[in-house]
């Protein structure tokens, strides 16, 4: 009796004890997550009537402002031309070149840890120092090298320039997003028995096949994690583009993150505006989330296990 | 000792509470000692600056000194809580959170919808009262353009302040050692500074603008001869090209006039001049001209043909004003212009040490608001630490009147105001602060007050009243340029109105809403810098791309508010 009385009292105990720790974090999440995001989802089904100075029902109207501004739209054409072609390079390529860096920091070759530094100072760094000094380098520096170097007349920067833009930001937006994704490479790597390499290289295995095909297998779900959340984020996707130009980056680089971004600025915390808005991002999340479930469950399945 | 850790961790959670203060933007709870009765004023920290309410707060303060407004509190303290998140987002966003007595915003397009909301006190008896024993009421005295939009439901809710306006500033130095005036004849430039010059864009000799460049042509023989002389005509942020735009939108304004400009903001107007336009089918529509001459035609503006207000001939001639500057590489600082190294400040700073640094290339001209030079004292104080001038006096830079797009549109300025700022009183305010905070706006729109203001600002309300003599004595050079202007008949147009068709969509108030195109973007200087130098891409497919953007069937379906 005493022993099971000492039982219950322990596990009340630990039931009080896990309702405060989560009390804050529930009711948190239940307001500022769960609260929130059905208020925008009903906003997203109402339109401002300027005479009664009110919201109203309006099913439809959002979307077919959405759709109308579209066709006349060069700028939301490009955004969604651009967020759709994204992945190719901010996921795919930033997934080949960090496990590509990490395999190099994970074997200790030569210049890791200079590497190392090179590519974790972006996230180390404030982002908005980081693209102040890069465009200032990109368009300040580089024209003035170009000109007192090679007489260049009037040469333009690299984002300045309609032709160099696109792979400047690409660049700096894969420069920028390696620190976290190799530090979870290279933590996953590390977590790789010991063992399990010095089979290989006792079978005969060189470096690249160690690599191919018991590195990454193993770490494959951490890949899969950057993929998925890769895609699931595709019109969130700035590109850094508001650090570098403000309100007027050329329709030719905008994203629809950043289009988004704009049209929130821009709205003036007029609710009408937020309506719409809530509408856009629904209509997004109604492509973002099948896709984002579909791929995941594609690369599952043909990916790799680490059995 | 794992116990104690869990447990401090497990507290330190509890911080993320004073997230539910309601304060998130600066601090709403005011300082002092708590033994006088406190109003906060929240102040956006913007270009004009916070410090010219302090003369004022004095005055108020000093008036409730002895006063005992609350149980236990003698006396009045006025907290200003300046801050960059009080733009007019930034406070329209936080609606239903605000803990600040009074509020000073600017772009704040939301203030008719929360109006109508009863959010902010109505402050009627204030605006229609005369303030300093003067003649005229703050109504009375405040531009009509503004009264149109601050009037709601017959009352007054907030009142405007500072305005401002996309320009272009110069650098009198400069001018004046390179004698870059036009003779009278407008022929060619002064050879002496005591040399007759010519009218200046409002066509009236012997005043403030006499010999600057009066017409587009004018203004680019002046880039021609400024670059001859290894100075930079021109320069502007190449991360801000909005600031560009509004200078393009005040080239608009400007030929339009004040009429047809207040006509295009309120819907309303007779005789309005437009483009023509030819509609090609219901997707597709063209402007007419002849011997490439952009033909006009008078209408009547209403709300259902309100789309015309964007064929206004003016948009076309900015336009074709900015392709010529662009597409001449001397005319402009290209690396400053193009791209993202230099934002709004960095260009400031470069454009006031170009001036005094020997090692760098002089630049005439900025494009920038008028709010430029009190944005940039900073930069200019430390200049005159760095290069002071021989005998000590300021380095010189005025505002320059714009130049026309040819020789028949000569006459006074007109421009619009893209500050757009306000000042309210929150409708919470506490019973007993609402007498000395409708005080303190008393006293920040007296006569006496809007002056001491352009003296202290170098920016100018819109409001009639005199500047005194002892406030033009101590204005900078700038100012007191933009004060010539206001004195030789330049005209503010506020870009609001109570048009369903502008409170429906509040962005048509904002100048870069002007440029938005179907097919070339919404920024007509990215247009120019991409397109430099191709032909088959200028200000006539620009503005066409403009037309077709706010074509009938567009603005019937998506524009103009369903009834």
């Amino acid at each position: 009796m005493k022993v099971k009385l000492k039982g219950n009292s322990r596990l009340m105990k630990e039931i009080i004890f896990f309702t405060i720790m989560m009390i804050v974090p529930t009711v948190q999440y239940l307001i500022f997550g769960f609260g929130i995001k059905i208020n925008l989802i009903t906003l997203a089904f109402q339109t401002f009537n300027v005479d009664t100075n009110q919201m109203e029902w309006n099913l439809l109207g959002n979307f077919e402002k959405f759709f109308a501004q579209y066709n006349e739209s060069l700028e939301l054409q490009n955004s969604i031309r651009n967020s759709l072609s994204l992945p190719i390079w901010t996921i795919f390529l930033s997934i080949f070149i960090g496990v590509f860096f990490s395999l190099y920091i994970y074997k200790k070759q030569f210049g890791s840890r200079a590497f190392k530094v090179l590519l974790f100072m972006p996230s180390i760094v404030s982002a908005i120092v980081m693209t102040r000094v890069f465009s200032m380098f990109v368009d300040r520096a580089y024209p003035d090298f170009l000109r007192l170097t090679f007489g260049v007349e009037a040469p333009l920067g690299l984002l300045a320039n309609k032709d160099t833009r696109w792979a400047t930001l690409i660049f700096y937006s894969l420069w920028s997003g390696f620190g976290s994704s190799i530090l979870l490479y290279v933590g996953a790597m590390s977590s790789i028995s010991e063992s399990l390499s010095e089979a290989a290289k006792l079978d005969g295995c060189n470096m690249l096949q160690e690599s191919i095909f018991i590195t990454i297998p193993l770490i494959y779900q951490t890949i899969l994690v950057y993929i998925t959340t890769g895609i699931a984020a595709i019109f969130v996707n700035q590109l850094n583009l508001y650090s570098f130009y403000q309100h007027t980056a050329s329709a030719s680089v905008s994203t629809m993150g950043y289009w988004i971004y704009i049209q929130t600025l821009s709205a003036g915390g007029q609710t009408q505006n937020y309506a719409y808005l809530s509408a856009v991002g629904l209509l997004l999340s109604c492509i973002t989330v099948p896709t984002t479930l579909i791929i995941k469950w594609f690369l599952n399945k043909v990916g790799p296990k680490t059995e | 000792m794992k116990k104690l850790f869990s447990i401090v961790l497990a507290l330190s959670i509890t911080l993320s509470a004073v997230g539910c203060s309601g304060t998130p933007i600066g601090s709403g709870g005011g300082d002092g000692d708590g033994s006088k009765t406190t109003i906060v004023f929240a102040m956006y920290e913007g270009g004009f600056g916070t410090t010219w309410v302090d003369e004022a707060i004095k005055t108020v303060e000093a008036k409730y000194k002895d006063e005992e407004l609350e149980p236990g509190k003698k006396g009045l303290i006025i907290d200003v809580k300046p801050d960059k998140g009080y733009s007019g987002s930034g406070v329209a966003s936080l609606y239903g959170a605000w803990d600040c007595d009074m509020y000073y915003t600017e772009s704040f397009s939301a203030y008719n919808e929360f109006a109508k909301r009863h959010a902010f006190l109505d402050i009627t008896d204030v605006v229609t009262s005369k303030v300093n024993g003067e003649e005229k009421t703050i109504e009375e005295k405040m531009y009509q353009s503004y009264r149109d939009w601050f009037k709601v439901d017959g009352a007054y809710y907030a009142l405007p302040h500072a305005y401002g306006s996309g320009g272009i500033s110069y650098n009198v130095d400069i001018f004046e050692d390179n004698l870059c005036y036009f003779n009278e004849s407008g022929t060619g430039f002064v050879s002496s500074l005591t040399e007759n010059r010519s009218a200046g864009p409002d066509g009236v000799s012997g005043n403030y603008d006499d010999g600057l460049p009066a017409t587009y042509d004018q203004f680019f023989t002046l880039c021609e001869k400024l670059a001859n002389a290894s100075i930079t005509p021109v320069a502007w942020s190449g991360q801000m090209l909005s600031y560009v735009a509004s200078m393009m939108s005040s080239l608009a304004v400007d030929y339009a006039g004040y009429d047809d400009t207040v006509a295009r903001f309120s819907y309303k107007g007779e005789d309005v001049e437009v483009a023509k336009v030819k509609e090609i089918n219901i997707n597709d529509r063209e402007p007419i001209f002849e011997n490439g001459v952009l033909q006009t035609e008078k209408v009547k503006i209403t709300e259902e043909n309100g789309y015309k207000v964007f064929q206004q001939p003016g948009f076309y001639y900015a336009l074709t004003f900015m392709q010529k500057l662009i597409n001449n590489d001397r005319y402009y600082d290209v690396n400053m212009c193009t791209g993202t190294g230099f934002d709004h400040l960095g260009a400031q700073e470069e454009y006031v040490y170009s001036a005094a640094d020997p090692s760098k290339r002089p630049i005439a001209m900025f494009v920038e608001g008028s709010y430029w030079y009190n944005e940039a004292k900073g930069a200019r104080e430390d200049c005159a630490i760095d290069y002071p001038t021989e005998d000590g006096s300021e380095r010189r830079f005025a505002f320059m009147p714009l130049p026309k797009a040819n020789a028949d549109k000569l006459g006074p300025q007109t421009l619009i105001d893209t500050n757009q700022s306000a000042i309210f009183i929150n409708a919470e305010i506490d019973p007993v602060k609402i007498a000395p905070a409708k005080d303190l706006l008393k006293e920040l729109y007296t006569n006496e007050y809007l002056s001491y203001c352009a003296r202290e600002t170098a920016t100018l309300c819109p409001f009639e009243y005199e500047i005194a003599p002892e406030d033009y004595e101590a204005m900078s050079y700038f100012g007191k340029s933009l004060l010539d202007m206001k004195a030789n008949g330049t005209r503010h147009v506020f870009p609001y109105s109570q048009s369903k068709v502008i409170l429906a969509n509040p962005s048509f108030g904002k100048p870069n809403a002007d440029w938005e195109t179907s097919k070339h973007g919404t920024n007509p200087v990215s247009y120019f810098i991409e397109r430099k130098g191709d032909e088959n891409f200028g200000a006539k497919e620009y503005f066409t791309s403009m037309l077709v953007k706010r074509r009938p069937e567009v603005w019937a379906n998506s524009i103009l508010p369903q009834q």
